[in-house]
């Protein structure tokens, strides 16, 4: 093998070896650049979140409260746009589903103490029931020390109210009044709405008992 | 063929509605006993499962009760059990709660009339609170059984 044949097979290695570096380079720099979009989309979209107006939340007792969204991570996740767009859906979706879910409830609680206070009192039943309920729900209370307020027995439904010193002894006292395999204290519906506080940091709780055999809240 | 063109028309416009409806109120879900568990726990060996169905094999009543996923408020429960006889009886009822678990609504006690076979128990409605829960939970005599929950 000649001198020259040596520095030609070198020249030409040499120049395959610069041709490959150069495309590396070039690919790489082509990487960077789609990186550095990629980046921007997510500014952007990281700005659209933060500029969203807050988020308001409705509460057991009915307040609106008011926050803020919650800021976005720093660290996006990396998903593609089709995703997150999937992902607002099923936040809207849920949001929908919570508010039908509390106004359903709501309007069921509004037709028990509607139907309640439509009914007149039946003698052949309100009276003996609530002497009944009177001497059931007096000696469960004073075990979980708490006071019976009221008994109002009508047609087919009996209002109590009933107040508690926490929610564990209303929490206690419902259980024994209601879930005693053996011997409740009354086998009808029973509805109660949520509590509400009393003036010395206790809790009433209102509960509304329908007659064995009745409907409290309308079948769907 | 006129005719035949309106019934048809009429016909998918019924069947077309009836989907609608179905696809925005119907929410029924039904679930296997095996889904619940021994309101005492150690009352988990009394209890067998055969293809869903709970048996309980103990010689005194146990409750067992199912916690029944809910994402909506009205709920109407029929529970199908099985009872052998009148000294062998069922009582079921569905229990609704606040998200603290404390209680929103009960559905009262109900049993079958009819002993042998698959019974349906038809309990009242309940409401379930916002973020709240529901319960179906059943005491059973010994040899009694329950099978699954419709909700």
């Amino acid at each position: 093998m000649t001198t020259k044949r040596v520095w030609w097979i070198t020249a030409t290695l040499l120049g395959l070896l610069g041709v490959n570096e150069y495309r590396s380079q070039r690919s790489e720099t082509e990487a960077m650049r789609i990186e550095i979009e990629s980046l921007r989309e997510r500014q952007d979209r990281l700005a659209v979140q933060v500029a969203r107006p807050a988020v308001v939340v409705r509460t057991q007792a009915g307040a609106p409260d008011a926050r803020p969204a919650a800021p976005p991570s720093l660290v996006e996740p990396s998903v593609a746009p089709a995703s997150l767009a999937a992902s607002d859906d099923r936040a809207t979706d849920r949001t929908a589903r919570d508010k039908r879910w509390e106004d359903t409830a709501r309007a069921n609680q509004t037709s028990v103490e509607e139907a309640f206070a439509a009914e007149s009192a039946n003698d052949a039943w309100a009276p003996s029931t609530r002497v009944a309920l009177q001497n059931r729900l007096s000696s469960l209370a004073r075990l979980s020390s708490s006071s019976l307020r009221d008994i109002d027995c009508r047609s087919s439904i009996c209002r109590v109210e009933i107040a508690h010193q926490n929610a564990d002894a209303s929490r206690q006292f419902a259980q024994q009044a209601f879930t005693d395999p053996q011997d409740p204290a009354w086998n009808g519906p029973v509805f109660i709405p949520p509590s509400q506080p009393d003036a010395n940091g206790g809790l009433v709780v209102v509960m509304y008992l329908g007659r064995a055999g009745t409907q409290l809240i309308k079948p769907e | 063929m006129n005719k035949f063109l309106s019934y048809g028309f009429a016909a998918s416009m019924v069947a077309g509605i009836a989907v609608i409806g179905a696809t925005t109120i119907s929410h029924a879900r039904a679930v296997p006993a095996f889904l619940g568990q021994p309101q005492v726990p150690t009352d988990y060996s009394c209890f067998t499962n055969s293809n869903g169905t709970v048996t309980n094999n103990c010689g005194t009543t146990k409750q067992f009760c199912i916690s029944l996923p809910v994402d909506d408020s009205s709920h109407t429960l029929s529970i199908n059990v099985i009872a052998p006889n009148i000294s062998h009886n069922v009582s079921c009822f569905g229990q609704a709660g606040f998200r603290d678990n404390s209680i929103a609504g009960l559905t009262g006690l109900l049993s079958p009339s009819a002993f042998g076979g698959s019974q349906t128990l038809f309990l009242p409605t309940l409401s379930v609170p916002s973020q709240g829960n529901l319960y179906a939970c059943c005491n059973l005599s010994p040899t009694s059984s329950v099978e699954s929950i419709n909700y």
